[in-house]
């Protein structure tokens, strides 16, 4: 277990090393979000990256970006520019919000990354919608084989649903084990597992995630304060240590750097594309795309129930408008439920304070025992 | 006041009963339909739903100063203060009914394009919880480059659901013939706009982008009815008077101005001023533009048919380059001296990307740019003495240049 975490912490640790080193065998393309189609991408010969930037200190892209901008995007971009991210060939945008959006047009216009649009749908609850997704999904497939001068079979698109659906699967599995046996994995552990997912070759991560299953001890003595994480970006190790070293345990999350990343399978025995699209019409949603007006609420009442939930910490994004808009309607929902709740928001995901965790510690000890 | 352009008592009068037949609409046996701004409108007044826009509710409530305490109050129900201000001011009023004109009227329907931010969508889906109302999404893919084919069937698709969904929330058959009568108004609506705007051209300009701002509201609300165009060729009969007789907005208008984003609603005159006072007009805007921009993507004979590329195409829902293209035009067709970009907190899909666009700007054709940090309902994020100093300088360099 610890050979293999330390494996996992040197890949999370310097990630664009990792990826840098790939990069001498297979050509990179970045993408900022879940939403991505990685099978397809890698059906193409391209190495599918997630790139969640690193820089503590913004300087740069304040030339392009105001600060009134959510730290995920500045930091993106200001890794980007401080030429930390060479190793990448290409950059992938999707349609999300309007941060993203824009940044697209920042990354097009400025930086010398071959630049790739997928304008999703932003509704997905229509038969117009589901057309849609099929039809941009095979635009982008025609542009990653023009791009790669070759022919994309049917064939390589299922090989890679295959590792995908693996590494999804062990992902799965140890968020189960986590919800089941919550002191057999540090949820500081497991998130840095689901980073090292974005970011290494699948059949490698498939490997170490495996073993790392087997490894598991599964106790199932103590009891603890169960808590979930609700938010976009949250990879900070800190902010876990300081919630699971008080007697509670991060069981779950809804977390674009968790569970939203590997929720739902592709079906390998459909047409490809339509199988792509379908697991990404069916995942849990982002707060960016709807179904209908109250699947937010219905979903965080059902996984509440599901991981019998004690506490919801809401981790934000400040300036992060589609996760913001969410919280009072949330929040009333829960305290209708009897679920108490705290909202923390950070402005840079990579930094994390103390009057934040003396927050967190005060919200964890006012839940009892 | 000489210089007041007289037609606005004329729109006032129209805006007034519009809005009193909203309010009254359930007693006339009508629907109403909350709409955003950028949205399609045409099939609505076909059917005789009476469309209702809280992003205009949203500019009044700016305008009457109060976007601060209502923006506040939103806060305290747990509303973030970076987010939009226009939904948090409609958010709170339609709880506490504040506004100047005691709250809009509660929707049967709500329509959400989402061609002008994202924002929208989580807005809707709050009021469509608050109404429990039917919500619909017309999704325009955004164009960063151009507009796929499979965009463009996907958004005729939609248009087709657009008014499937209408018809069965009002348990009515959609009238194409009156759809087609309503199409051509509704084109004509944007021509005379177009005409309105473009009178800028002239020195003096008979009207101010704050004039532009007043006299938006009938493209935005009416579009596809005739009273709109008879209005503006009232208007530009006016306009045509003054180009003949020479009379501008200021006394001596010297520096030609242009406005990038949402207008800042609580301090026009304030900021009309502070141009003026250096002989500054701002003649032209992007903002007001965005409702005549797409004119020639539709085809008034096959309005439904091309309504969705056109309503796809629109100024915030295409790429910051071409974006940047347009100002340069817009520059170039208005005669400006100087680009006044408001930083707009409230509105991150309009804000993001400026900084690109004045360095386009700056490289093409060199036109001098401001930047105004602000928010176009919300006070509190307006620094008055910051700014005023920010504009004397930069005319100061606008002087030193000519
Ligand atoms: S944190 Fe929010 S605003 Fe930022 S990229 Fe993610 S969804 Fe967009
Ligand atoms: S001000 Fe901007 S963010 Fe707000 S509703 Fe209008 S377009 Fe959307």
């Amino acid at each position: 277990m610890k050979n293999l975490m330390e494996k996992i912490d040197t890949v999370v640790q310097n990630p664009y090393d990792y990826l840098k080193n790939l990069s001498n065998s297979k050509k990179i393309m970045g993408y900022a979000c879940t939403y991505a189609p990685i099978e397809l991408i890698w059906a193409s010969g391209f190495h599918p990256a997630r790139i969640i930037g690193l820089s503590q200190h913004i300087s740069m892209s304040d030339v392009f970006l105001q600060s009134y901008s959510c730290g995920v995007a500045r930091t993106l971009l200001e890794d980007s520019l401080t030429k930390k991210l060479e190793f990448l060939d290409s950059f992938l945008f999707i349609h999300t919000c309007d941060t993203m959006q824009r940044l697209s047009d920042i990354f097009r216009m400025n930086l010398n990354f071959k630049h790739f649009d997928l304008i999703l749908p932003v509704k997905l609850n229509t038969q117009t919608s589901k057309d849609y997704f099929v039809d941009i999904l095979s635009d982008f497939k025609t542009k990653l084989e023009q791009e790669q001068h070759i022919k994309i079979d049917d064939d390589a698109i299922i090989q890679a649903v295959k590792i995908y659906n693996q590494l999804r699967k062990n992902l799965f599995d140890l968020y189960t084990t986590k919800s089941n046996y919550p002191f057999a994995i540090a949820y500081k552990d497991l998130s840095k597992i689901v980073k090292a997912a974005f970011i290494m070759d699948p059949f490698e991560f498939v490997y170490i995630s495996s073993n790392l299953i087997e490894n598991l001890h599964l106790e199932n003595s103590k009891t603890t304060k169960r808590l979930m994480i609700v938010g976009s970006i949250c990879t900070h190790p800190d902010i876990f240590n300081t919630i699971e070293s008080k007697n509670a345990s991060v069981v779950w999350d809804d977390l674009c750097s968790g569970t939203r990343f590997f929720d739902e399978q592709v079906d390998d025995t459909k047409q490809p594309l339509i199988a792509i699209a379908d697991r990404l019409l069916k995942r849990a949603i982002c707060p960016s795309k709807y179904i209908n007006p109250t699947y937010r609420l219905d979903f965080l009442k059902q996984t509440i129930e599901k991981h019998k939930i004690n506490g919801v910490i809401f981790l934000f994004m400040k300036f992060c408008e589609p996760h913001s808009f969410d919280y009072p309607d949330l929040k009333n929902l829960l305290e209708n439920i009897g679920t108490p709740s705290i909202l923390i928001e950070i402005e840079n995901h990579n930094i994390f304070d103390e009057q934040t965790k003396t927050r967190l510690e005060t919200f964890i000890e006012m839940l009892g025992d | 006041m000489e210089n007041r352009i007289k037609s606005v008592d004329k729109m006032k009068k129209i805006v007034k009963k519009y809005y009193l037949t909203a309010k009254y609409a359930k007693y006339i046996g009508k629907k109403v339909a909350w709409i955003t701004s950028g949205g399609p409108v045409e099939p609505l007044i076909t059917m005789g739903i009476i469309p209702v826009y809280p992003e205009n509710h949203g500019a009044m409530i700016g305008a009457s100063k109060i976007g601060a305490k209502l923006s506040e109050y939103a806060e305290n129900l747990g509303y973030s203060s970076d987010v939009c201000s226009y939904a948090k001011v409609d958010i709170t009023s339609s709880i506490t009914r504040q506004s100047p004109i005691g709250g809009l009227p509660k929707p049967d329907m709500l329509i959400c394009c989402n061609n002008i931010c994202g924002t929208v969508q989580k807005w809707y889906e709050i009021q469509a919880r608050k109404f429990n109302v039917p919500l619909f999404i017309y999704d325009t893919p955004f164009c960063h480059v151009d507009l796929d084919e499979s965009a463009k069937k996907y958004l005729n698709a939609q248009t087709k659901e657009y008014i499937s969904f209408l018809e069965v929330h009002t348990k009515k058959k959609f009238d194409y013939d009156k759809m087609q009568e309503v199409g051509k108004l509704s084109v004509k609506a944007m021509k005379t706009w177009q005409a309105v705007l473009d009178c800028a051209i002239n020195k003096p300009s008979p009207l101010s982008a704050f004039d532009a701002f007043i006299h938006l509201v009938l493209i935005v609300t009416l579009r596809g009815k005739k009273i709109v165009v008879d209005y503006y060729e009232t208007l530009l009969k006016e306009l045509k008077e003054r180009i003949k007789n020479k009379i501008g907005t200021i006394e001596n208008e010297k520096y030609r101005l242009l406005w990038d984003n949402l207008p800042i609603w609580y301090r026009m005159r304030w900021l009309s001023n502070a141009f003026a006072k250096h002989n500054g007009v701002l003649v032209a805007d992007s903002y007001t533009q965005a409702w005549c921009g797409v004119v020639d993507y539709v085809d008034e004979n096959r309005f439904l048919e091309t309504m969705g590329e056109a309503y796809a195409r629109v100024y915030l829902n295409i790429g910051t380059d071409k974006m940047a293209n347009t100002i340069i035009k817009l520059i170039d067709k208005y005669s400006i001296d100087g680009v006044v970009m408001h930083s707009n907190r409230s509105c991150k899909p309009y804000s993001f990307g400026q900084y690109d666009i004045a360095r386009i700007i700056q490289e093409k054709i060199g036109t001098p740019v401001l930047f105004i940090e602000a928010d176009m309902t919300d006070e509190r994020k307006f620094s008055q003495s910051q700014i005023e100093n920010r504009i004397d300088s930069f005319m100061d360099v606008l002087s030193q240049k000519g």
